[in-house]
């Protein structure tokens, strides 16, 4: 894939790789570039450029994944992007394939008992990964958000009683894979779908859950890859864990 | 073919084994393409069915490549004759990209074992008594115990369950097994 720099214009970022839609999105930005260079678009948004091209170049090209570079930006960078994250898969990606399981439910013919056995596997799913997300926000980020203000230099000597007893190594141990559901989902519909259903809307369903995957693939790629390594080295520096 | 299997390419030639890399991928489904820039003695540990080394690495290490079981693929500069797909096979990189994929494509059918005409089979009886055992929500153990066969073997039932469905998890399976009318609703516990 082709490598996005500063000066290229937001465009045609978009022309070589549409997947990044929603991914420019979860930085505030919306469409309607004009000419602007992607240099142009992030000073008018107040965003570090770096990180933007290193998350936009990261994104689903697993050859060129900068661990190095990304684990210099600030992890209140990091964890801001995270969060935008999981608001656009509760938000929109995971509302917009409920809907058009509704829509196939509705259109098929009600004889056909085997969507209904799709629809209760994908709010099993549902369930998984909300949970899998509240978990995250609920627990790492704050977590993540104390350790970097005790990681000030002038606040280091803040008392570390009130930290929560968590740690980087917690999060590794509990950081379950939840795809494995999702390809399991999206190998049903394509293999094993049968009877009275409609065709246009079931693909448009494996089309968004090829999607999603994709996404949460590069998601948790930067959760275990970035955030829990400096992360770590954080706590190992504070002196909360025995180094 | 390659399908799902590992490779690895040892070569100090980086932009070569990149190429070979996305040649693989692009043309061939690996499951991973590791590339070492050196030969290392843990070679013998990694998981690859596949071994790409450049010349001059195997011949410094021919030795200890002997003992290894898995395929090899020598990397060349010059043409070979036509007994050139034993193993160690060669590949002459100088070729263009059409006949390098093509060599390649040789390479990976003669050395299809058997266990790949199986590939697409269907569930054996057995196999199918497993998966309602699992989709009913009943552990290993158990169903070791109500087939009265080992949990060694029930695992090694599942694991060619997974791989003939392509199906992961529990749920999924019960999914699978709903859907086909092994099971009815009523018995998922
Ligand atoms: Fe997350
Ligand atoms: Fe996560």
């Amino acid at each position: 894939m082709k490598l996005l720099t500063a000066k290229m214009k937001m465009a045609d970022a978009i022309h070589a790789n549409y997947l990044l839609i929603p991914v420019i999105n979860r930085f505030g930005i919306s469409l309607g570039f004009g000419e602007k260079t992607i240099e142009n678009i992030c000073s008018e948004h107040d965003i570090d450029v770096d990180f933007f091209l290193a998350i936009i170049n990261a994104f689903g090209n697993k050859n060129y994944f900068p661990e190095s570079r990304l684990q210099t930006f600030s992890v209140i960078m990091i964890v801001k992007y995270l969060k935008k994250t999981h608001q656009y898969y509760r938000e929109t990606l995971i509302p917009s394939i409920e809907n058009l399981l509704e829509l196939l439910l509705e259109k098929s013919s009600r004889k056909n008992k085997s969507l209904a056995v799709v629809k209760k596997f994908f709010d099993e799913f549902k369930k998984e990964f909300f949970a899998h997300l509240k978990r995250e926000e609920s627990i790492t980020f704050p977590y993540v958000e104390e350790i970097y203000k005790m990681y000030q230099p002038v606040q280091k000597s803040i008392k570390k009683k009130k930290l929560i007893s968590y740690s980087m190594k917690i999060y590794k141990a509990e950081h379950d894979e939840i795809d494995e559901k999702l390809y399991d989902l999206k190998n049903i519909l394509i293999k094993y779908i049968s009877g009275d259903f409609d065709n246009a809307i079931c693909s448009a369903i494996i089309f968004e859950l090829f999607r999603l995957e994709k996404d949460m693939e590069d998601h948790s790629r930067i959760e275990d890859n970035i955030l829990m390594p400096i992360v770590a080295e954080m706590e190992k520096s504070l002196k909360l864990i025995k180094a | 073919m390659l399908t799902g299997k590992n490779v690895l390419i040892v070569s100090p030639n980086q932009l070569q084994a990149i190429g070979l890399k996305s040649i693989l991928y692009e043309y061939f489904s690996p499951k991973e393409v590791d590339i070492q820039s050196e030969f290392d003695n843990s070679l013998n540990k990694h998981l690859a069915e596949y071994i790409f080394l450049s010349s001059d690495i195997y011949l410094a290490h021919q030795k200890k490549l002997q003992a290894i079981t898995r395929k090899l693929v020598i990397l060349t500069e010059f043409e070979q004759d036509e007994e050139s797909f034993e193993n160690p096979a060669m590949l002459n990189t100088t070729l263009s990209q059409t006949e390098l994929v093509d060599k390649l494509e040789t390479i990976f059918k003669k050395n299809a074992g058997k266990s790949e005409d199986d590939q697409n089979e269907k569930l054996s009886l057995r196999e199918i008594e497993v998966l309602v055992l699992v989709a009913r929500g009943f552990i290993n153990k158990q169903i070791a115990d109500k087939l009265s066969i080992s949990l060694h073997t029930v695992m090694s039932h599942r694991k060619n369950i997974t791989r003939k469905l392509g199906i992961k998890t529990v749920s999924g399976l019960t999914m699978y097994a709903l859907l086909n009318g092994l099971i009815q609703p009523k018995d998922v516990r």
